[in-house]
C-alpha cells in the first residue's frame, strides 16, 4: 500500500513514496542514495546506522519509515560543508579514531546529537553514548580521545 | 597473439613485431592491432571470433625465502616482528566479572612510520584479543544452527569493555626488506592477549583455564570448585 511521506533531510524537503515496510535506513540508502549511513547489523546492535531525527540520535535500521512524516533528519552527508569538515569529524581524524571508517558515520552523528543538545556533556554521558557503537579496528581508545577533543574544540 | 594478428592483418607471422601495446607489421607500422583486441582472440564486426585466448603466468620470490630443508627448517616468513604483552586485571569474586586495569604491549616494529596509526593497530588488536578471551562465542545447536548470531548476544566487546589503560611501546631494530626497515604489525597485537589474560587470571585466583572465552559464569564456577 504505497504512501507518500514528506520530511526534511539535511535541510532539504523531500517527498518519498514508500510501500510501508521500509525502515529509515532503506529510504536513505536506496531511495535517496545517501549511502554514507552504514548497515552493520540490521538488528540495532552496532550503531553504524545512527542518524539524527528531530535532534535525537536514532538507529535508522529499526526506525520505521512510516513515522518519518514531518520529521527533520540529519545524516553524515549533512554535517560537513563541502570539503570543510565539521569539528567533530576533524577531531576524530586528528585523534587517530578513523581506521577503516565503517563505524564513523554513526559515531559522528551520535556525537553531533549529543553536543548539539549539551556541549558540556560529562565524560560519563559521552561514554554512555559511544558505548552503543561497535568498532573492530580501534579498540575505542582513540574514539573516546577524539570525542573529548571534539568537545574541547566545540566549546571554544 | 601474433598468430591471431597475422590472420587479421593478412600477413605472415614472421613479419610481425610486438611493442608491448600492439602487434604490428614490421615494414608498415601503421598496420597494427592492439592487445585488448587480441587477448581473447579477435572478434570481427559480424561477431565471428578467431584465434586462441592468451595464457600468461607470473611468479615472484621474496629475497632470502627458502623451502624447508630435511629438518623442516628454512626462512618461510621474510621478516619477523617480536613482542611481549602483559595484563593487569581484577576479578569481582561475587559476580566473576573480569576488569582489565592495564594492558601493556611492546613490539619491535623495525621503524615506526605513523605513530598514531601504529598505536591504533596495537590497541585495536588487543581489543580483538580481549573480545575473544572474555566475551565472544558463537553457539550452535546439535543441527549446526547458530543460536546467537547477533552482535549484542555473541557478544562483541564495547567501549566500556576496553582496558582502563593501554601502554604501547616500540623497539626499532630495522628489518631487512620493509620500507625504512619497517616490520609488520597488523596481526601481532592479537597473538599474546589471551595467554596474558589467562595467566593473569591464574595469578589472581589460582585457576588455569585452557579454553576461551572465560566468562563470569566460568570464573564463578571455578571459584566455587576451589572452595
Amino acid at each position: 500500500m504505497a504512501e507518500k511521506i514528506n520530511f526534511t533531510v539535511n535541510g532539504k524537503k523531500r517527498t518519498v513514496e514508500i510501500e510501508g515496510w521500509e525502515k529509515l535506513i532503506y529510504v536513505l540508502r536506496e531511495y535517496l542514495n545517501l549511502t554514507g549511513t552504514k548497515r552493520g547489523c540490521d538488528d540495532a546492535s552496532c550503531g553504524a546506522c545512527v542518524v539524527v531525527v528531530d535532534g535525537k540520535a536514532t538507529k535508522s535500521c529499526v526506525y520505521p519509515a512510516k513515522k518519518l512524516d514531518g520529521k527533520e533528519v540529519v545524516t553524515i552527508e549533512g554535517v560537513s560543508e563541502g570539503t570543510n569538515l565539521h569539528p567533530i569529524q576533524r577531531a576524530l581524524i586528528d585523534a587517530g579514531a578513523v581506521q577503516c571508517g565503517f563505524c564513523m558515520p554513526g559515531i559522528v552523528m551520535e556525537l553531533y546529537a549529543l553536543f548539539n543538545k549539551n556541549v558540556a556533556a560529562s565524560r560519563e554521558e559521552i561514554m554512555d553514548a559511544l558505548d552503543k557503537h561497535l568498532c573492530r579496528c580501534t579498540g575505542y581508545e582513540a574514539i573516546l580521545d577524539g570525542a573529548l577533543l571534539a568537545q574541547k574544540n566545540l566549546k571554544k | 597473439m601474433k598468430e591471431t594478428a597475422s590472420q587479421v592483418l593478412r600477413v605472415q607471422v614472421d613479419r610481425l613485431d610486438y611493442d608491448g601495446d600492439d602487434v604490428f607489421v614490421r615494414s608498415d607500422p601503421t598496420a597494427r592491432v592492439p592487445v585488448p583486441e587480441l587477448g581473447r582472440g579477435y572478434t570481427y564486426d559480424d561477431g565471428q571470433t578467431i584465434g586462441e585466448v592468451v595464457h600468461t603466468t607470473a611468479d615472484a620470490r621474496l629475497p632470502r625465502q627458502s623451502n624447508p630443508d630435511e629438518n623442516g627448517q628454512g626462512i618461510m616468513g621474510i621478516t619477523y616482528t617480536f613482542g611481549a604483552q602483559a595484563c593487569e586485571l581484577k576479578i569481582d569474586k561475587e559476580t566473576g566479572e573480569i576488569i582489565i586495569d592495564h594492558f601493556a604491549s611492546c613490539f619491535d616494529v623495525g621503524q615506526v612510520i605513523n605513530p598514531i596509526q601504529i598505536r591504533g593497530q596495537v590497541v585495536g588488536g588487543v581489543m580483538m584479543g580481549i573480545g575473544a578471551s572474555l566475551y565472544e562465542e558463537l553457539k550452535f545447536d546439535e543441527d549446526g544452527k547458530a543460536l546467537n548470531p547477533m552482535f549484542r548476544k555473541y557478544r562483541f566487546p564495547t567501549l566500556k569493555n576496553a582496558p582502563e589503560k593501554h601502554t604501547v611501546e616500540f623497539v626499532e631494530t630495522p628489518g631487512e626488506i620493509g620500507p625504512f626497515g619497517a616490520r609488520g604489525i597488523g596481526e601481532h597485537p592479537l597473538v599474546a592477549v589471551a595467554p596474558a589474560i589467562l595467566n593473569a587470571i591464574y595469578d589472581a585466583i589460582g585457576v588455569e583455564f585452557y579454553e576461551i572465552p572465560v566468562t563470569p559464569e566460568k570464573i564463578q564456577e571455578a571459584i566455587e570448585n576451589k572452595k
